[in-house]
C-alpha cells in the first residue's frame, strides 16, 4: 500500500515544476485533473440522488439486493478499483513508452520486444495478485487525491477569475448610475406594507419590558406643564363658563321672582281699587297711560 | 349688554311705575342689607379695638340711641349712594325697579339724600302706594319721584327707558 499512498504526481505547481513540465508528467497531471473532477461531479450527482427522496427510491429498489455496505459503496469500491487498476497501468505504461523512445533503436523486434515484455509484465501481476479490495482502497484514496486537487485549483481560478474582474469594475461608477429613485418608483410599499402582519410583530413586543425602561420622570420633567396648563386654561376660560352658568341660574331666579312681584303688584291693587269702589285703572304708564290699555 | 326680557307681560310693564308688594320686598331686602351693614360695621370695629387693646375680642355693645343713630346713618348713606348714583339699591337690583325723578331721569344727591331720610323716618308712607292711583308712596310725593319697573342694564350717562318712552 506505500506504493498506492505515493501520489503519481506532485500536486503542487512548484514541485511539478511549473512550466518545465515532461510531456509524461502533463499528460498525467491533465488525467488526474480530469479524474478529480469527474469524482467530483459523481460525488455532486451522488449527494443529489441521496436527497431527492423519492425520486431516488426507484435507484436504491433496483440495486436492493445488494452486499452489505449499500449499493453505493460497492459501486464506488468497483470504481475505485477500476481507477486504481487504470492509473497504475497507465504510469507503467507511459515509463515503458519512455524507455523505448530513449533507446529507439531500430528494429523493430528489438523495440517491440521491451514493450511486450513490459506489458506483458503487469498484465500477469495484475492477473497473479487480484486483489481487488488493495486496488480499491489505492483507487479511492487516489481519486481522493484528485478530487482535492481539482477542487483547489477550481477554487483558485474562480479566486483569480473574479479578482480579476473585480479589478475590470468600477463598484463606485456603478453604484453612482443606480437610479435609485426609480428603483424605489417601481416598489409597491402598500403591497409591502400589506404583507406585514403587525399583530404578530405587535404580539412579539413585551411592553412591560419597554414601559420599565422609560424614565417617567424624565419625561415628565422635560414637560412645561405649567405652560401646558396655561394654553389649556387659556383655550377653555372656565372664568366664562361659571360666569355663564351661575349668571343664567341667578337671572331665571331673578327674573321668575320680578314676574311674580309684578302680578302681585296688580292683584293688590285691583283689591284696593275695588274696595275703594274706584271704576277707572290707575295711571301707572311711563307718559300717565292707564294701566289697563297697556296691560294684559 | 342689556339682557333680552323674556317674559311678554314684563316687557310690556318696563317703564310703568312699580306696585305695592314688588317695592315692599325691594325695600325689606334693602333693610336685610341695611342690617348686614351695620353688624359688619360692628364686627369691624370689634377687630380694631381687639388689635389694639389685645384679647378677648368682644363686640362692641352699644347704648340704644347710638346704635338706632349709627343703623339710620349707614342706612342712609347706602340708600342716599345707590339711588344718586344708579338709581336701585340691592333690593331694588332684586325686584327690577329703579327710582327716577318725574322725568325719568337720575336723582340729584340732595333729592336722594332727603328720599333716605324720609324712607328710613316715615316708612309708613309706602302704605299710600295702595291707594295712590299712580303708585305713589308719601315720599314720592315729598320729593318729586318715582318708582318703576326697569330691568334693563344701562349706565348712569345713558338716558333711562323710562325716560325715552316719556
Amino acid at each position: 500500500m506505500g506504493e498506492g499512498e505515493r501520489a503519481l504526481v506532485p500536486l503542487t505547481p512548484d514541485a511539478a515544476g511549473g512550466a518545465g513540465l515532461e510531456p509524461a508528467d502533463a499528460v498525467r497531471r491533465a488525467t488526474i485533473l480530469a479524474l478529480g473532477a469527474a469524482g467530483l461531479a459523481l460525488e455532486i450527482l451522488r449527494a443529489i440522488l441521496e436527497r431527492s427522496g423519492p425520486a431516488a427510491a426507484t435507484v436504491r429498489g433496483a440495486v436492493a439486493a445488494a452486499p452489505p455496505g449499500g449499493p453505493h459503496g460497492a459501486l464506488r469500491q468497483l470504481s475505485g478499483a477500476v481507477l486504481g487498476l487504470g492509473l497504475e497501468a497507465q504510469r507503467r505504461s507511459l515509463d515503458a513508452a519512455a524507455v523505448v523512445a530513449g533507446r529507439l533503436s531500430p528494429p523493430l523486434r528489438t523495440a517491440a520486444r521491451p514493450v511486450v515484455a513490459v506489458a506483458r509484465a503487469p498484465m500477469a501481476a495484475a492477473w497473479r495478485r487480484l486483489d481487488l479490495d488493495g486496488w480499491a482502497a489505492r483507487g479511492l484514496a487516489e481519486q481522493r487525491r484528485n478530487q482535492q486537487a481539482a477542487a483547489d485549483a477550481t477554487r483558485a481560478l474562480v479566486g483569480a477569475i473574479a479578482a480579476a474582474v473585480l479589478d475590470q469594475v468600477d463598484l463606485d461608477g456603478v453604484v453612482a448610475r443606480v437610479d435609485l429613485d426609480r428603483i424605489v418608483e417601481r416598489l409597491d410599499f402598500d403591497q409591502l406594507a400589506a404583507r406585514i402582519d403587525v399583530d404578530a410583530i405587535a404580539a412579539r413586543i413585551d411592553l412591560d419590558a419597554v414601559i420599565a425602561r422609560v424614565d417617567v420622570d424624565a419625561v415628565v420633567a422635560r414637560v412645561d406643564l405649567p405652560g401646558l396648563t396655561e394654553q389649556v386654561m387659556d383655550e377653555v376660560d372656565l372664568g366664562e363658563i361659571i360666569r355663564e352658568s351661575s349668571s343664567t341660574m341667578a337671572n331665571e331666579t331673578v327674573d321668575t321672582l320680578r314676574v311674580q312681584g309684578m302680578r302681585a303688584d296688580r292683584l293688590v291693587s285691583r283689591v284696593v281699587d275695588r274696595i275703594l269702589q274706584r271704576r277707572d285703572d290707575r295711571q301707572t304708564g311711563p307718559a300717565g297711560r292707564h294701566e289697563g290699555g297697556t296691560g294684559p | 349688554m342689556t339682557r333680552p326680557i323674556r317674559q311678554p307681560e314684563a316687557k310690556v310693564l318696563q317703564g310703568h311705575r312699580a306696585g305695592f308688594v314688588s317695592r315692599i320686598v325691594a325695600d325689606a331686602i334693602d333693610l336685610g342689607v341695611i342690617w348686614a351693614l351695620s353688624l359688619s360695621g360692628l364686627l369691624f370695629a370689634g377687630v380694631v379695638r381687639y388689635l389694639l387693646t389685645g384679647p378677648p375680642y368682644r363686640t362692641p355693645v352699644l347704648p340704644s340711641w347710638l346704635a338706632a343713630a349709627a343703623g339710620t346713618a349707614i342706612g342712609v348713606a347706602y340708600l342716599t349712594s345707590g339711588w344718586a348714583a344708579t338709581g336701585r339699591t340691592v333690593g331694588k337690583q332684586v325686584a327690577g325697579l329703579r327710582v327716577t325723578d318725574r322725568s325719568g331721569g337720575r336723582l340729584s344727591l340732595r333729592r336722594a339724600l332727603v328720599r333716605a331720610v324720609l324712607c328710613l323716618a316715615f316708612p309708613a308712607g309706602l302704605l299710600w302706594i295702595l291707594v295712590s292711583r299712580r303708585n305713589a308712596s308719601v315720599q314720592d310725593l315729598l320729593v318729586g319721584t318715582v318708582v318703576v319697573y326697569d330691568w334693563s342694564y344701562h349706565p348712569a350717562d345713558e338716558p333711562s327707558p323710562s325716560r325715552d318712552a316719556a
